[in-house]
């Protein structure tokens, strides 16, 4: 079995503040993650592994040189190679303030993505994140199973069977089977990702290499990705409005709670 | 010159910080209760990762990340729980670097590769009731008989003590000969017969990492157990110590570092006089003069890391690690603990615990007395000069 887990690295938003009577997003400390559902993506990955050795799982990102780092992380928590899709002619990173990295449209990013799965070859399945922390548009997956002409099961929290030419997965409130190849996303609350592997870090870096692949290597040119979409204009979100603080004692606070349920009809009785 | 650390070592700080923090941090109490080490589960955790061989290379079943990676792993352990660090400390940098420094390649594969691994735990027994500070004054026995060695004597103070599959011991061979030829180190397993724990230790801090009195009655150590040539064993134990000291350093920085960042939570939190306490000089200058220490502390601990691992002499600089670091920690937290007022005093906040955990620093491995000896000596002898304590 031959599975390519996407990672997208993503700002660590530990590093930066909002200050929204500016509108603006100040970047204190400008340090990449891997985006955590994609950790989850992963982790189902490797629990394939670990039932059958012949398993193998392939980390893939796009993006700029530095996602190398992301990278050499997934093989460092237990994927066995690596592909980076990097190409100078892509367009260059948007400015860090902005946070997502929109350069080339999803469209553009699942195509470039579909030719780097299909140049890996003989893959049985992609499993991706159901959503990125950055944008949160969730918008890759499907994209990137149309490109393929593949399956995508949604929103999968664990892969029951596979084999046979057939994988059967669990949504949180039904059964899936899909024919493969496939694709599954993976909610952040599937599973608990495991850690990095100390000796695995050292080699990830030490020993092994990320395999890179500009346009040329997956038979595009820039042209080739014109976005379907551009963006217009960005706005920071309304405001959430802040809820209301229950005076008294814990009882009397239940109780407040209660009444304004069943006022709303949330609750019966 | 370059100050940046390496691309695996960054990568290792984030696995350490995402360990200690995901697995360490939510069992604090746990560990600072119990009695018998950390709990066992942790502990299988811990060695999965490849945590308890962090410097040995990978051929020994280590993770080959050197003295910088060892480094990073006690600074990381100590932000959150001084006990583990100390449980890990004694168990990598004084037991099992005893055995790969000293070690005959069959010692290695037998004992230094399942401790790297994680399958055995460590312990480093020099310390008894006579001998401190003053190791040379060792009074435990080993005397020959056929293949073997009988041991006969106490130890105390010895981490892991209760919790080790393995303990290297250094004893008299030769009395006559006292440290200079008379003292040889050996390899004992706990579960010989005359490996006996008599006693553990009540402490005032790192509570969580048992601290026992050993004794060894007629404890029979096969010839092939003798760690280092015979007669030399006092230079074994002091030049694992040595290596051990640059890591005392680096847990202190973690500790400081935990409790610095505390302190700037609370003081931009913290209001009074109409607002957070952080636009107070008062404050700002404690801040900034623990932010001066840290990062001073900072450059001499990976400073020396680097001349570990480059294998250029580290004598001087290791002591004065273990020496301004556990001080700065001990000075740091104080500060910060302060900086917190009543607070800080409660025993919900981590400085109390801290200002206990950090106070070992000043004296174990080499009470900062024996560290300024050492650095005078080596100050002198760079001079042309010898002295003699």
């Amino acid at each position: 079995m031959k599975i390519v887990v996407t990672i997208k690295q993503i700002l660590d938003p530990s590093g930066f503040t909002v200050n929204r009577k500016r509108e603006k997003v100040f970047v204190n400390r400008e340090e990449y993650i891997v985006n955590p559902a994609d950790l989850n993506a992963l982790e189902m990955a490797l629990r394939v592994k670990d039932h059958d050795d012949e398993t193998e799982v392939v980390a893939l990102g796009l993006g700029p040189p530095r996602v190398d780092d992301a990278l050499r992380e997934a093989m460092a928590r237990g994927a066995d190679s690596a592909v980076l899709v990097s190409d100078p002619a892509l367009p260059a990173p948007v400015a860090q303030a902005q946070v997502a990295d929109l350069k080339i449209d999803a469209h553009g990013a699942a195509r470039l993505m579909a030719a780097a799965v299909e140049k890996i070859g003989d893959v049985n399945l992609v499993i991706c994140g159901t959503a990125a922390l950055d944008s949160g548009a969730g918008e890759l997956p499907g994209r990137l199973a149309e490109a393929l002409g593949w399956p995508v099961l949604p929103e999968v929290y664990a892969i029951d069977e596979l084999g046979d030419g057939v994988v059967r997965a669990s949504q949180r409130t039904a059964r899936l089977e899909a024919d493969l190849p496939a694709l599954l996303t993976v909610p952040r609350d599937a599973n608990e990702p495991r850690h990095i592997y100390g000796a695995r870090a050292i080699n990830a870096y030490r020993q092994w290499q990320v395999v890179t692949w500009g346009l040329d290597d997956l038979g595009f040119t820039p042209d080739d990705l014109e976005p379907l979409t551009t963006v217009g204009g960005r706005r920071f979100p309304p405001k959430r409005a802040l809820g209301t603080r229950l005076e008294g004692s814990i009882e009397e606070a239940v109780e407040s709670v209660i009444a304004q349920l069943r006022a709303k009809e949330l609750i019966e009785g | 010159m370059d100050f940046t650390f390496s691309k695996e070592h960054q990568l290792l700080r984030r696995a350490f910080r995402e360990f200690t923090e995901q697995e360490i941090a939510p069992r604090i109490d746990e560990i600072e209760h119990s009695k018998s080490g950390p709990p066992a589960d942790l502990m299988e955790k811990a060695a999965e990762y490849g945590i308890f061989g962090v410097p040995f290379p990978q051929k020994y079943g280590g993770m080959g990340a050197g003295e910088t990676g060892y480094c990073i792993l006690m600074e990381e352990l100590n932000r959150v729980s001084p006990s583990f660090a100390t449980v890990v400390g004694a168990h990598i940098g004084i037991s099992s670097m005893a055995i790969y420094l000293d070690g005959t390649e069959e010692q290695k594969q037998k004992y230094l590769v399942p401790m790297a691994k994680g399958e055995k735990i460590g312990a480093f027994a020099l310390t008894e009731p006579g001998a401190g500070s003053d190791a040379a004054a060792t009074r435990t026995r080993a005397v020959r008989e056929g293949d073997s060695y009988i041991l006969d004597g106490t130890k105390h103070f010895i981490t892991n003590g209760s919790i080790c599959d393995v303990a290297v011991v250094l004893a008299l061979t030769d009395p006559a000969l006292g440290p200079r030829g008379g003292m040889t180190g050996f390899i004992v397993e706990s579960q010989w017969e005359g490996f006996k724990v008599s006693k553990i230790e009540d402490k005032m801090g790192i509570r969580g990492s048992p601290t026992c009195e050993i004794v060894l009655e007629e404890l029979r150590v096969p010839q092939e157990n003798v760690l280092g040539p015979v007669g030399m064993g006092f230079v074994t134990f002091m030049k694992t110590l040595d290596v051990g000291r640059t890591t005392i350093g680096a847990a202190s920085l973690g500790g400081a570092q935990y409790v610095l960042d505390r302190a700037i939570e609370w003081a931009v939190t913290r209001e009074a006089f109409g607002g957070p306490i952080a636009h107070k000089q008062s404050i700002q200058w404690m801040i900034a003069d623990m932010a001066a220490e840290i990062e001073a502390l900072r450059s001499l601990v990976y400073r020396t890391a680097w001349l570990v691992d480059t294998k250029q002499p580290f004598s001087r600089e290791a002591a004065i690690c273990k020496l301004f670091g556990s001080e700065v920690c001990s000075r740091v937290t104080d500060k910060a603990l302060q900086i917190h007022g009543a607070l800080g005093y409660s025993r919900h906040m981590p400085l109390e615990r801290g200002l206990r955990d950090a106070r070992i620093s000043e004296i174990f491995e080499g009470t900062n007395e024996i560290q300024r000896i050492v650095i005078a000596a080596n100050i002198f002898q760079e001079h042309g000069v010898r002295i003699h304590p």
